[in-house]
């Protein structure tokens, strides 16, 4: 018989029973007292910080302006509709969906994508915002028909807005909204919130750190699910501090000339347009072809709409600083440079003439003029382009020293540009052609590099900085874009800088001398190739490039100097597959020049006069709306 | 006490009132402890409506009715009808599996018309009762491979249904009830270390998902454990093989436990760990427990006062009217409500276990043990949870959670045990 039936067995089994029972229950007093006394402090402050949530405002993003004041990207009002989760009318989830299926079809959203937004900002405790940028006149209409939905908000935050539309997309860049996978970063999560706007490219990419501001915030009494209490005084909010302004030394009315030109060269153009001032690194304009319109990133672009910037052509690819084209005849300044630092040529010396076409081996080496040139000098040679000329030079030099030279000047190395993903150009040198044809690369490759075709390509900038640096003190300067800002309360204090140079090439002055001569001829010579660029009033300088592009026809380039005897604007223009630069790109460059040299809206002193156009608001305010 | 043991306290135990007061005191008093709590909870709180206030009320008349029912019930005829309310709860909780209304994934209520039924509740009860009748049969003898087995499966079977709901803290709550009983009846010793050495290795093993570290830090505590036993089971006089065997299958079972823990659902995974470590998810279960333990703590000596907890008020407390209506009464009662509600349960508890040993009847004495350990364990492991001490089960709290299938069985209970206590003299 096992039960306990025997008083003195069952007392001490309730005894063992009960003193476990009551000896754990003592275990969860101390505890108790462990947390409401010892602790009790600490909790008390953790309950009070419970209850404070931050909500952040948003900052007034900085202006960004052209060198005369012209506003290229402000902000504006954009009237948004965002939903409360976890407004106390929403307890019950199918009341959640229902109100949101009825504010996506007010709105003229996908049902189903908005009620899984909603259903998942539920956990965050925030409002979502279901719709961004709603045209003021479907505002009030709206008001009206949602009024009923609780937890329903129209509000109003800033938005990213290019007044000048489409003109300098490329370098300006957009803003795009950032992404639930970069918040997963917990460096980009610290600094941005949920919906804030983000710098994708171009200047609003590289000045973002400027431009963004420093959010501010509001603190609110809120309970665990969010909503607003009054339960507690409200402490005072950290106000946002806008981004510092921006100031360009673009100049708008250039560049949408650039612009112009570009698309003068017919439906579809692609090309780019760089000019800078040599004697300080000044990017005066930036365009390139195909485009984009900005305003368009601001409120999230549709599938459809990314797919269309993704195409072939690359709308969102800036040409200037990412796209490499073989110089074609540009080229000839260094060759013609190498020639006279090596002896093999001196300006007096004529060369076997030119009968359409120079023979080299066992292949025939063509001139653009199949008729020929003649026998020529070193002017006239680079006055009208003559490629056979410049196959003898080759031939005089030798890959080598071809290669060698073109190296010292270092033509590939990137600018420095103040733009993101600045690409690098390709200037061959020996070791390379070793590695890519496996053995010592045959002479005929110097022919063909003298005349700036083949393995050579460089972007419109890199050739930009060269001739700049050429034609001024052999010193390169790095191209600028933006002036140091320093914002101050109130006032905003621009200055250019000092330019910065990045190395000096191995150029004498004679040989400066020599290339502005020759520069100057092959533009206002007689039978200059790029007569097309020639300004009244002004002698100006430049070159025609044609460079031969295995995918379809040649790409029409045009380097210009303007003026030649005391360069202040040095010119690239390239449209693809437009043929010869001379008739195709020296127009475009052209109507640079002419507008620089002939201004029309006064001086272009960049220290001058007040920062902002007339009638901005001196504060952070946000324009239009 | 005294008088209960001789003869001479027959006189004063006539006497003695139907209504045990060290019963009835505690409980009326957390019965309204719990519902100002509710009424705090729902009232004032973040539901702010009396709807739920109202219907608390209403299971707690039920569970009055209950309970005066079950107390005037002769025992015997508890006894009689305990294998029809067993077959009658199995029953229920069959039904629940493939009728029950999904909640969180679990399947627990059954739906009476407006009523929601959670059929494990009243089952616990039934248990108790089917297992004292079976245990105080002259025949029982738990030394005996047959007797054993018959009670084991009493217990086994609504632990499984439970299971499969799922809902691993009821399913526990079977397990922890039925094993008092068994030692009450008078399991021997070796028998307990056998059928709870399973469970000891298991729970060891499976420290090292919860626990980093290396293997030996678990080795250290698991050999000292297994020796122990062997020992203990060698004083018992067993034979040398059965330790062998003993030891060999604690063995196995220590390799191949890890796939039991594999084997969880994944929230009751979440479970566990977040309450090893609550920072490391504060928005999923580990918020509960750090809310938990923030309410109670800024509570003090003498908390926010009624009806002014702010984190209840704010809804930072989950779950407040019903598994966490003990974080209630600490922030707004303070330590001195909440140790006092400790103490209520404290003398209940004690009063049920001098019951328990006081019944002259074996199937009113398992009854009062059962009924006991019944509270005691709702009571511990739920106010561990809220203490941050235990994983969050989902157990209420005994009197003072809203909840109408338990309040009610736990109403009924302590009838059981009135009635219990009021024959105690009956043989």
């Amino acid at each position: 018989m096992s039960f306990p039936d025997d008083l003195g067995t069952r007392r001490l089994r309730m005894r063992a029973i009960a003193g476990v029972m009551l000896g754990l229950l003592l275990l969860l007093g101390l505890r108790l007292g462990y947390l409401q006394i010892v602790r009790g402090e600490e909790f008390r402050w953790q309950a009070r910080k419970n209850m404070v949530r931050q909500e952040p405002i948003p900052a007034l993003r900085g202006r960004i302006y052209d060198r005369q004041g012209r506003l290229l990207a402000g902000n504006r009002v954009s009237h948004t509709v965002s939903l409360e989760a976890g407004h106390p009318a929403y307890a019950d989830s199918l009341r959640l969906r229902a109100a949101s299926q009825t504010v996506a079809v007010r709105l003229g959203r996908d049902p189903r994508e908005v009620a899984g937004r909603v259903r998942r900002s539920r956990d965050r405790f925030e409002p979502v915002v279901l719709a961004r940028d709603l045209a003021p006149q479907r505002v009030a209409p709206l008001i009206e028909r949602l009024a009923p939905i609780p937890g329903l908000t129209l509000g109003e935050e800033p938005i990213r807005f290019y007044p000048q539309g489409r003109l300098a997309a490329h370098l300006l860049g957009y803003v795009g909204e950032i992404t639930e996978e970069e918040l997963r970063d917990p460096q980009l999560a610290r600094r941005y919130r949920r919906g804030a706007a983000r710098g994708r490219s171009g200047i609003e990419a590289q000045y973002e750190r400027i431009l963004r501001g420093t959010e501010g915030i509001t603190f609110i009494s809120v309970d665990a699910l969010g909503r607003k209490t009054d339960l507690f005084p409200e402490r005072p909010p950290r106000p946002a501090e806008a981004g510092a302004d921006l100031r360009l030394f673009l100049d708008a009315r250039l560049q949408r000339i650039a612009e112009r030109g570009l698309e003068g060269a017919g439906d579809g153009v692609r090309g780019a347009v760089v000019a800078l001032d040599p004697r300080s690194g000044e990017v005066w304009v930036c365009a390139s072809r195909p485009d984009f319109d900005p305003n368009r990133f601001a409120h999230g672009l549709t599938r459809e709409e990314w797919e269309a910037l993704n195409q072939p052509g690359h709308p969102l690819l800036n040409r200037v600083a990412q796209a490499a084209y073989p110089p074609g005849s540009i080229f000839k300044v260094v060759s013609t440079l190498a020639g006279l630092a090596h002896g093999v040529i001196d300006p007096q010396t004529r060369l076997d003439p030119c009968w359409g076409a120079y023979e080299f081996g066992d292949r025939s080496f063509g001139c653009w003029k199949e008729s020929g040139h003649g026998r020529l000098a070193l002017r006239g040679a680079f006055e009208q382009s003559c490629d056979v000329y410049y196959y003898q030079i080759a031939r005089r030099l030798g890959l080598r020293r071809l290669l060698e030279y073109a190296a010292l000047l270092e033509l590939d190395a990137c600018t420095g540009i103040d733009l993101p993903q600045e690409r690098a150009g390709l200037m061959p040198e020996m070791t390379w052609y070793r590695r890519h044809l496996g053995h010592n690369p045959p002479e005929g490759i110097a022919l063909n590099l003298s005349i700036g075709q083949g393995e050579i390509v460089l972007t419109p900038i890199e050739m930009a900085v060269f001739l700049a640096a050429a034609v001024t003190d052999g010193r390169v300067l790095r191209p600028r874009l933006a002036a140091v800002t320093h914002a101050r309360e109130g006032s905003e204090i621009w200055s250019a800088g000092e330019p910065e140079i990045v190395r000096e090439l191995p150029l004498t002055r004679e040989q400066i001398q020599q290339v502005r001569d020759l520069m100057e001829a092959a533009v206002e010579g007689e039978r200059a190739t790029g007569r097309r660029a020639r300004v009244e009033g002004f002698r100006i300088g430049g070159k025609t490039g044609t460079s031969q592009n295995p995918h379809g026809e040649d790409h029409a380039l045009f380097a210009g100097v303007a003026p030649i005897d005391d360069p202040r604007l040095v010119v690239v223009a390239v449209v693809e597959q437009a043929g010869h630069g001379s008739t195709m790109a020296a127009p475009v460059a052209q109507a640079v020049m002419e507008a620089f040299l002939a201004p029309i809206d006064g001086p272009l002193a960049i220290d001058r006069g007040p920062a902002r156009p007339a009638g901005a608001p001196a504060g952070a305010g946000v324009e239009g709306s | 006490m005294a008088r209960a043991l001789g003869g001479s306290g027959r006189g004063a135990a006539r006497q003695a009132a139907f209504w045990d007061g060290q019963i009835l005191l505690p409980v009326m008093l957390l019965v309204v402890a719990g519902a100002l709590a509710v009424y705090s909870a729902t009232v004032h709180g973040p539901g702010g409506g009396a709807a739920l206030f109202w219907r608390h009320l209403a299971a707690l008349l039920v569970g009055a009715l209950a309970a005066a029912t079950l107390a005037y019930v002769p025992l015997r005829g508890l006894e009689d009808l305990s294998p029809l309310f067993y077959g009658a709860a199995m029953l229920l909780l069959l039904t629940v599996l493939f009728a029950g209304e999904a909640a969180s994934g679990a399947r627990r209520w059954l739906a009476i018309g407006p009523l929601r039924l959670q059929p494990s509740e009243p089952a616990k009860v039934a248990t108790i009762l089917l297992l004292a009748h079976y245990l105080a049969r002259k025949r029982c003898d738990l030394r005996r491979i047959g007797s054993l087995a018959g009670a084991l499966a009493l217990i086994a079977l609504p632990a499984l249904l439970v299971m499969q709901q799922p809902d691993l803290g009821t399913a526990l709550a079977f397990s922890a009830v039925g094993l008092v009983m068994l030692i009450w009846a008078g399991l021997p010793g070796w028998i307990l270390i056998l059928l709870a050495s399973p469970l000891v290795t298991a729970g060891l093993a499976s420290l090292k998902f919860l626990i980093p570290g290396p293997p030996s830090v678990r080795v250290i505590a698991w050999v000292p454990y297994v020796l122990c036993a062997a020992f203990l089971l060698r004083r018992a006089r067993r034979s040398w093989y059965l330790i062998l065997l003993f030891v060999l299958l604690q063995t196995a079972i220590a390799i191949e436990a890890p796939r039991i823990w594999e084997g969880l659902e994944p929230y009751q995974q979440a479970r566990v760990s977040a309450f090893l470590y609550p920072e490391r998810d504060p928005a999923g279960s580990g918020y509960q427990v750090i809310q938990s333990q923030i309410a109670i703590g800024s509570g003090g000596w003498l908390g926010a006062g009624f009806r002014k907890g702010s984190q209840k008020a704010l809804a930072f407390l989950p779950r407040q009217h019903t598994d966490f209506i003990y974080s209630v009464v600490g922030e707004e009662f303070g330590f001195v409500g909440a140790a006092t509600i400790l103490l209520l349960y404290a003398v209940l508890i004690f009063r049920g276990a001098v019951l328990a040993r006081e019944s002259r009847g074996r199937f009113g004495s398992l009854v009062a043990i059962g009924v006991t350990t019944l509270i005691f364990y709702h009571t511990a492991v739920n106010i561990a949870m809220t203490l941050g001490l235990a994983p969050v089960t989902g157990l209420p709290l005994p009197f003072l959670s809203f909840g109408g299938s338990f309040l009610v069985t736990s109403l009924g209970a302590v009838g059981l045990l009135i009635g219990v206590g009021a024959r105690r003299r009956e043989q």
